[in-house]
């Protein structure tokens, strides 16, 4: 049967979609966005982290690992991820839970066993399921498995998708979805490779197939999202641009929404030893502000999202 | 959540405007807090000092050692003791006796000398400042203390004090007037049969009673007074409003919705002068008839109905309950239901009202109240299965045509309407010291498998159960002549008609002890780590464990994270679950078997209001992984940090349980406002997440939309006006969040951080 790689399982997620649903996490990507919110999903394999705030030193788990991928430092363990192969032999054994494994294969019956466990509050709160990544379309013959399963016993589907995907398993994926959200993130071509290591090419044509899609078959839920990075895209002209190609692609305009930024994903980065070029870095009230009077000079209708108003103080 | 945050759907004009400004201003002048004796009371609910439940004055609380636990208290403290204490009848003639009739003559003594206050803008009066238990002298005798002692030193304890849910149907039919007939022709009757006690109590009622109508009565002179040098016309007419209504409800049975309205306050005031307090009901169906009868005579608006009831509310949000089912099994639901909500969405605040769900209830309604708890933010309404409480009152042997006239009455409890008195709530077992001791025994007796280890904790939990029989038969022997709740009996059934007061023997119809059993996470975590580490997998001998427990797990880090990181209840992984389920049926077991010197058994309670918080360095670390300086659990919910499955893992857990085989246990749900997106309907959601729970099987839930690093900053910032008006659903009870001890704000902000990790 086949298996599926997956990061993470959340259940009552209210931001991916409708309702209540269970999102699921797919592990892989080919895009490599430098803001990325999970870089813990980019890795096509199984890998494994350390939490250091759990981690207690006692050294159980070096002894463990077959490659000597693990080693003891000041603060804890370390893990050098150029030795790891991801057997995720050191998780159990470690006394505090510190290491934790980031990514098992499921199959289909699993996923369906989560899945209905929540299949009355889908019904009520008008939710399902949304499949993320990562790229889910690079697992794309066990998604389109899953998204079926959802489908015949009722469950409402989502896929959340990067855009950077072979347009026939988009194509078999779609089949199956009741809605797709695809990013938009950027409107130049330089800086989408500097920022995300790929051209625009095949997001663009991802959306024109999307639109000739819902064209052919008309229900399919489009939702296109931007995430604001803070100085890389939420400036007006950026969004402007992003506003019109919208515009001038799609026959129906879809869904648009903004998602405000946050530094929450700043700890992954340290546990994926990676470094991360956005300290500090987060959408405050002000930017809210801005970003609200923006919306009412583009073209096209945009909701805003992700934004926590502290406002304590007041 | 920040109350001036609240996006009303009623907006309250000036003048309700007003009275909610006063009663911010009374919860920052520290007026309405409530105080428990001690650390121990909150732990056992006895503390073998006062015989009563939270004092804030006079001898019963000491200043040194009592504990704030939030401001949900109905009295506003003026800050000075009962002006005439030394003059209370019992005390100055040095008479007190354990009897009805000398309660009664104190009372009447201290209502009486309880002035008649009357304040700016409000249509609704009634205010006291004192209670007579903590004025009155009063002590069970020592064989009561005894037991006492002997409970707790087994693991529990407990008083029997107000805590059941008067039927206000039969008062609001009568009026004072007529409870005074009645209670006089029953008087007469008894005496022409001799029956000297019962004659002594009904005997005592009448002096209540009309000590009551005085009461009424000087309201009516206090406002005439008033308006006599009144200028201002809206005042003015306020005050002849009052007049007239007091002046109603002193001479005969309420007639409209104002009076009714008023009727019930002032019940309030007058049985919560003889301490603490109860629910008062089902709100919908007591004033459903008044509401029509109104609207027929065109002689209401829907916003007068709703600011009378506001009003009510802004006095004190007291336990109540919306919808349930009527008799023949329909929806309850009503337009008073809806005015009920609609008041609350005026006037905000603390409130303890509880909307009784169940399948057939009106769908329209149930979305407002999800809409309200997630708009407000602060556990209004609480969220209760009306059918589980149903099911859990036939199953300990109501009748059916009690069981349907039930109300969420409490923190987590409820309550057959006029029919029961449970000490609900005011019991306790700590199951964690027949755990401790089944520990040291096994070790003694050197047992090798985890059978005879739970065999031996099965005893002794018995022990406990059976120390804690003798304790509460002990109090009942004496209560009703140590401490009548002579105004709460008024509006029970069969009582005056008995001529015994509601808490004596053969009083109620249903009399049932409810205990409050605190720690069953912790206990059943314990013993699952037990049975894996030192029974199966032989990682620890129990020796080796309990050596480490004693020192606090000092120097055995490792130990302690193998059994902290046993599988935990509350991740829907059946190992630890199961044992959930295990320790709570054998305690319930062990209770049903018990009965009281009143004929009927115990129950428990998957609930402690408080106790989790104190209780962790005063019972020690324990085997589940748990330092002593850290609470155990709350009710039956998981330990803070250890449901790392995240809620929805907690919710399956959780629903293993059965609850109609308890008497009630909440689950809390603390969630932060990002867990909705923005510009999601989170009134729908909750209204999904909840239906869904109910459906499971779960009996209640208590919600808080709660930012912590908001009350991080409140709690180091308590004294900052910005924060004053957090109102936060605790446990059972809501509170300003500031108000709380600190111990609580910190185990409440540790709670919330970890449900939303
Ligand atoms: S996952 Fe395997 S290779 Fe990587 S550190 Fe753990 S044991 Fe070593
Ligand atoms: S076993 Fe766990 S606690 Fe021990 S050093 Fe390794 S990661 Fe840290």
């Amino acid at each position: 049967m086949n298996k599926g790689l997956i990061y993470k399982i959340d259940r009552l997620n209210t931001h991916n979609g409708s309702g209540f649903r269970t999102v699921i996490y797919f592990k892989g990507c080919p895009l490599h966005c430098s803001w990325c919110h999970n870089p813990e999903g980019i890795n096509p394999k199984p890998e494994v982290w350390i939490n250091s705030l759990k981690c207690m030193g006692c050294g159980t788990c070096i002894s463990q690992c077959p490659e000597q991928a693990l080693g003891l430092i000041e603060k804890g363990v370390y893990l050098n991820r150029e030795k790891c192969t991801g057997c995720q032999l050191c998780v159990n054994p470690c006394p505090t839970i510190a290491i934790e494994p980031l990514g098992a294969y499921y199959t289909v019956d699993d996923l369906m066993k989560i899945i209905l466990q929540d299949k009355m509050l889908f019904e009520t709160s008008g939710g399902g399921v949304t499949v993320t990544g990562g790229e889910p379309g690079m697992q794309s013959d066990f998604v389109v498995e899953l998204l079926k399963a959802c489908q015949d016993v009722g469950v409402n589907t989502a896929l959340d998708t990067s855009g950077v995907v072979s347009l026939p398993s988009l194509g078999k994926m779609l089949q199956y979805c009741n809605t797709v959200f695809v990013d938009i993130k950027l409107f130049d071509d330089q800086a989408s490779k500097y920022y995300t290591g790929l051209p625009l090419k095949k997001l663009k044509e991802t959306i024109k197939y999307l639109n000739n899609y819902k064209k052919d078959t008309q229900n399919l839920n489009i939702e296109i999202r931007t995430p604001l990075i803070p100085g890389v895209n939420d400036d007006n002209e950026s969004l402007k641009k992003i506003a019109s190609f919208i515009q001038k692609t799609f026959t129906h305009a879809p869904k648009w929404e903004l998602c405000m930024f946050n530094d929450l994903c700043e700890d992954k980065y340290n546990r994926m030893n990676m470094a991360w070029g956005f300290k500090g870095k987060k959408h405050a009230a002000k930017d809210y502000e801005r970003i609200n009077h923006l919306k009412e000079s583009l073209p096209i209708d945009v909701t805003i999202s992700g934004f926590v108003e502290r406002n304590n103080k007041d | 959540m920040k109350e001036s945050k609240v996006r009303k759907k009623f907006v309250p004009d000036n003048r309700m405007q007003a009275l909610i400004d006063r009663r911010l201003q009374l919860v920052v002048g520290q007026k309405r807090h409530v105080l428990c004796d001690n650390a121990e009371f909150l732990v056992y609910h006895w503390s073998g000092k006062a015989s009563t439940f939270a004092p804030a004055t006079g001898e019963h609380a000491d200043k040194e050692s009592r504990i704030e636990i939030g401001d949900h208290s109905a009295r506003v403290d003026n800050g000075m003791d009962f002006p005439f204490t030394q003059e209370i009848p019992s005390r100055k003639n040095n008479s007190f006796e354990l009897s009805a009739l000398n309660w009664a003559k104190d009372y009447a003594f201290f209502i009486d000398h309880s002035p008649a206050e009357v304040y700016a803008n409000e249509a609704l009066v009634g205010e006291f400042h004192w209670q007579l238990d903590e004025a009155r002298h009063f002590q069970y005798p020592d064989e009561q203390k005894e037991a006492g002692f002997l409970a707790r030193e087994l693991g529990a304890g407990g008083i029997s004090f107000a805590h059941t849910c008067p039927d206000l149907s039969i008062g609001l039919k009568l009026g004072w007037t007529g409870l005074l007939d009645k209670v006089r022709k029953y008087k007469k009757q008894y005496q022409e049969k001799g029956e000297s006690e019962r004659v002594e109590y009904l005997a005592g009622s009448e002096l209540v009673i009309e000590s009551i109508i005085r009461y009424i009565q000087r309201h009516v002179d206090k406002v005439k007074e008033l308006a006599a040098s009144e200028i201002n016309n809206d005042q003015l007419n306020i005050y002849l409003s009052i007049a007239e209504t007091c002046e109603a409800i002193a001479t005969r049975a309420p007639q409209t919705l104002k009076e009714a309205v008023q009727w019930i306050w002032m019940f309030q005031v007058v049985e919560r002068m003889h301490g603490h307090g109860n629910g008062y009901g089902r709100t919908d169906q007591l004033l459903i008839d008044f509401y029509k009868s109104d609207m027929e005579k065109g002689i209401l608006t829907r916003q007068e109905a709703r600011e009378l009831v506001g009003e009510m509310y802004i006095k004190y949000g007291s336990y109540t309950a919306l919808g349930g089912r009527l008799q023949d099994g329909s929806d309850a639901t009503n337009e008073m239901s809806w005015v009920c909500l609609e008041a609350y969405d005026l006037v905000g605040g603390i409130n303890h009202l509880g909307v009784m769900w169940h399948p057939e209830m009106d769908k329209e309604f149930y979305a407002y109240a999800n809409d309200i708890l997630t708009r407000h933010g602060c556990g209004v309404p609480t969220l209760v299965n009306y059918d589980v409480l149903k099911a859990s009152e036939v199953r300990s042997g109501y009748k059916p045509e009690d069981a349907w006239n039930i109300a969420y009455s409490g923190c987590q409890w409820y309550c057959g309407v006029g029919t029961e008195y449970n000490d609900q709530d005011v019991n306790s077992l700590v199951l964690l010291k027949p755990m401790q001791r089944a520990i040291e025994l096994g070790i003694e007796q050197k047992i090798d498998s985890f059978g005879a280890l739970w065999n031996i904790y099965n005893e002794e939990v018995d022990k406990t159960a059976n120390a804690l029989v003798d304790f509460k038969n002990a109090t009942y022997n004496w209560q009703a002549k140590v401490w009548p709740e002579m105004v709460t009996t008024f509006c029970m059934h069969d009582c005056i008609e008995k001529g015994r007061d509601c808490t004596d023997i053969d009083a109620v119809r249903y009399n049932y002890t409810s205990v409050n059993v605190l720690g069953v996470p912790n206990v059943s975590d314990s013993l699952y780590a037990i049975k894996k580490l030192v029974f199966e997998d032989k990682t620890y001998t129990l020796a080796q464990m309990q050596a480490a427990i004693e020192s606090d797990w000092e120097g055995q880090e490792i130990m302690r994270q193998h059994f902290l990181n046993c599988s935990k209840f509350g991740n829907d992984e059946d190992a630890s679950d199961d044992m959930a389920i295990q320790v709570s049926e054998n305690v319930r077991e062990i209770l049903e078997s018990k009965k009281n010197i009143k004929g009927f058994n115990f129950r428990p309670s998957l609930f402690q209001y408080m106790g989790h918080t104190y209780a962790g360095p005063m019972l020690g670390a324990t085997p589940d992984g748990r330092k002593a300086s850290e609470p155990i659990a709350h009710g039956m919910n998981p330990m803070h940090g250890r449901n790392h499955k995240g809620i929805a893992a907690t919710v399956e857990s959780f629903c293993k349980l059965d609850f109609s085989k308890y008497q009630g246990g909440s689950f809390q749900l603390e969630l932060t406002p990002n867990f909705f997106k923005t510009g999601s309907d989170s009134g729908k959601l909750m209204d999904s997440f909840s239906q869904n729970f109910f459906n499971k099987g779960g009996v209640q839930i208590n919600f808080n939309l709660v930012d912590f690093k908001v009350l991080e900053e409140a709690m180091n910032d308590n004294e900052n006006p910005i924060y004053h008006d957090i109102n936060v659903k605790v446990t059972g009870y809501s509170s300003h969040f500031v108000t709380m001890d600190k111990k609580f704000q910190k185990e409440f902000i540790e709670r919330v951080n970890y449900q939303n990790l």
